[in-house]
């Protein structure tokens, strides 16, 4: 292929072709040119260093028939576009690890991994016309390797936490370990402890009203009411989507219904979700205490759930005791 | 606001520029995604209003899974371009028969977001490029990168923008195939890189005026 | 010869004004829109219509249908910024003589006019 000469600035001093030659040869990158047909036009000492294929064994050839490996009808699409838009293209590692697989990159401190590759392809325009495309492979090993430590760091992290990210109280894992320590701690100083399950009504309508944002607004907005109106010694978890449980020691059911009564009230006043986007949600609440015949914090939950439920079927926004007389619900 | 730096006249023949290049843009698209694409630009705005929200007005969009994407670009003239999807674009993206690995399979996670990254840069590439070949500009790019997630986008759309930038905002609308969605281009450039196009602009439009 | 070029945007139909051939002796008008171009074909005689699809109200495409229902079609050469195959069919159906890709190079202008005999 007849290359066009490199027109000369004048007045500039010049890098003389041989110095710009090494240069790309020897930098710390991998540079590949290829034709429009897939012919390589001109092959780096990275990539000869890292594939062990000298340029004389790859120069003149076709790149997909040197490198079967190589995922062909992406990468033959990839390029057709550079060649026809004359624009630059990019991979990143973070959804394809690699272009060309170089093992053993790393004799010292590499694991077994491959490494990881940005690359950039670039068109080499000259008159208007896209006359071949260089493809830029940079090693990006430790960016990979950083972003995995990080990412199990936070899984670590995440899974040791106690709290729920969006609204700050405890979240269920936590929860159910509490809920064990306060019962052992009711039975051994012969004391009360309620438990208080409520959730969003209608939580799916506000969600496809409003979207997903005020939705979480409105979670925030019950925690808030939550914390606020039970005493600092109770305490509050997000136990699924829309659900809260609150564990009030020391008191009984007859005052956890009031306490039931004032979240309730609290929660129904409507208040600004977003900028500008009033909103007004109720809660049903489901409450029961515990009883010396109470056989586990399971059966605690399921009670308050209960009742729950019977606060819904009975029109919601409402508190619902419940009645272990009757093995059901009553107001 | 202070004097915008291009007139409507300017913006106009912009526009037509930024329309030439998004229909060659499309044509490529549609070989590679295999089927009918339509990239067309209804309309150009250049602003420096500080709010950046307001810009790309997505209050009316499918908000909750919107997409966007960055990408820095330098040469005759510098600045950062941002294109923002509607979240049906990932729908539309699931299931293309031309980046499909294996025919009739659906794309990974991976594959839709590297399509996604490769739709951006396309549609970057044929706004800016669009400008800077008429004008016989050369510009040259970073690679592209995704805002990770809602927050980050709606964290970055609510600061303010820098008061001495002025932005140029093109409409895209995106048509697949049958499907349709919403994107927004933003071409942010400094002051310097929109007086080099506005003597650029003077100059085309000079010379289409003699003989 | 008289040249109608339509287009909405003012450097198009200054390119286009610009790429028509030296030698061809022409009176040039423009119009900005599907309605101005309909006010112009059917009010006088026009020679060769270039003409863009995309405008807003009335497009490229309603125009030759109007056109065509009228049975007043001039030769004309569709100039666009879409060139997937879909518009070119449709568009020749509509009695159009030739389509040209945007941006428009004189040379290929001169070849549409040379192969539909205007030349």
């Amino acid at each position: 292929m007849a290359l066009p000469p490199v027109e000369p600035q004048p007045g500039l001093p010049r890098l003389p072709i041989a110095l710009l030659t090494i240069l790309v040869d020897r930098i710390n990158v991998g540079i590949l040119t290829v034709a429009a047909d897939g012919t390589v036009l001109q092959w780096n000492r990275f990539l000869h260093a890292h594939t062990r294929l000298s340029p004389e064994e790859v120069i003149g050839g076709n790149l997909y028939e040197r490198f079967s490996a190589l995922p062909r009808a992406w990468l033959e699409q990839k390029l057709r576009r550079v060649f026809l838009l004359k624009t630059f293209a990019f991979t990143s590692w973070r959804q394809r690890p690699y272009l060309f697989r170089i093992e053993d990159h790393r004799p010292l401190t590499g694991g077994s991994e491959p490494m990881r590759q940005d690359c950039a392809f670039i068109p080499l325009v000259h008159d208007g016309e896209v006359r071949a495309v260089s493809i830029v492979i940079i090693d990006v090993t430790d960016t990979y390797e950083s972003q995995t430590r990080l990412d199990e760091t936070l899984a670590t992290l995440a899974a040791q936490s106690e709290r729920d990210g969006l609204t700050g109280v405890y979240n269920r894992r936590k929860l159910e370990q509490v809920l064990e320590t306060e019962i052992q701690r009711a039975r051994r100083y012969r004391q009360e402890l309620s438990v208080l399950m409520f959730d969003i009504d209608h939580f799916k309508r506000v969600n496809d009203t409003h979207g997903h944002l005020v939705g979480d607004e409105a979670i925030r907005h019950v925690a808030t009411k939550a914390v606020s109106t039970l005493r600092a010694t109770d305490f509050v978890a997000r136990y699924g989507g829309e659900e809260f449980v609150a564990l009030l020691p020391g008191e009984a059911v007859s005052g956890a219904l009031i306490a039931a009564e004032r979240l309730r009230e609290a929660v129904a006043k409507p208040f600004a979700a977003l900028v500008e986007i009033p909103l007004s949600i109720t809660i049903s609440v489901g409450v029961t205490g515990l009883r010396p015949d109470t056989a586990a914090a399971k059966m605690l939950l399921a009670e308050a759930d209960q009742a729950l439920y019977a606060s819904k079927q009975a029109g919601r926004d409402r508190v619902t005791a419940f009645d272990p007389l009757t093995a059901s619900a009553v107001h | 606001m202070t004097t915008p730096i291009l007139s409507p006249e300017k913006l106009d023949a912009l526009q037509e520029l930024v329309n030439i290049g998004m229909g060659t843009a499309g044509a490529a698209l549609a070989e590679a995604l295999g089927g009918f694409v339509g990239l067309a630009v209804p309309g150009i705005d250049l602003t420096n209003r500080l709010n950046v929200a307001a810009l790309f007005d997505v209050g009316s969009w499918a908000e909750d899974e919107l997409e966007a994407v960055h990408q820095p670009f330098f040469g005759a003239f510098m600045g950062e371009s941002m294109i923002v999807f509607d979240g049906r674009v990932h729908a539309h993206l699931a299931n293309l028969p031309g980046y499909a690995v294996a025919p009739g399979a659906e794309l990974s996670s991976a594959e839709q977001q590297e399509v996604l990254l490769d739709l951006a840069n396309v549609v970057i590439g044929a706004c800016v490029n669009g400008i800077a070949e008429p004008l016989q500009e050369i510009v040259s790019f970073a690679a592209p990168a995704r805002f990770g997630s809602r927050s980050e986008i709606r964290t970055f759309l609510s600061r303010d923008a820098a008061a001495w930038h002025q932005g140029l905002i093109v409409n895209v609308d995106f048509k697949l195939e049958a499907r349709s969605f919403l994107s927004r281009v933003l071409v942010f450039l400094p002051e310097h890189s929109l007086q080099r196009i506005d003597a650029a602009l003077t100059r085309l439009l000079d010379g289409l005026a003699a003989g | 010869m008289r040249v109608l070029i339509v287009d909405d945007s003012r450097l198009a139909r200054m390119t286009l004004r610009k790429a028509l051939p030296a030698s061809l002796s022409t009176e040039v008008v423009e119009a900005a829109n599907g309605d101005e171009a309909l006010a112009c074909v059917s009010s006088s005689q026009v020679d060769l219509m270039l003409l863009d699809l995309t405008m807003p109200g009335r497009d490229g495409y309603q125009v030759l249908e109007t056109l065509q229902e009228m049975g007043r079609t001039p030769p004309t050469i569709v100039v666009s910024a879409d060139v997937q195959t879909l518009a070119v069919a449709r568009v020749m159906k509509l009695g159009a003589i030739a389509f040209l890709k945007k941006s428009l190079k004189p040379a290929d202008l001169t070849e549409a006019l040379q192969r539909a005999g205007l030349l």
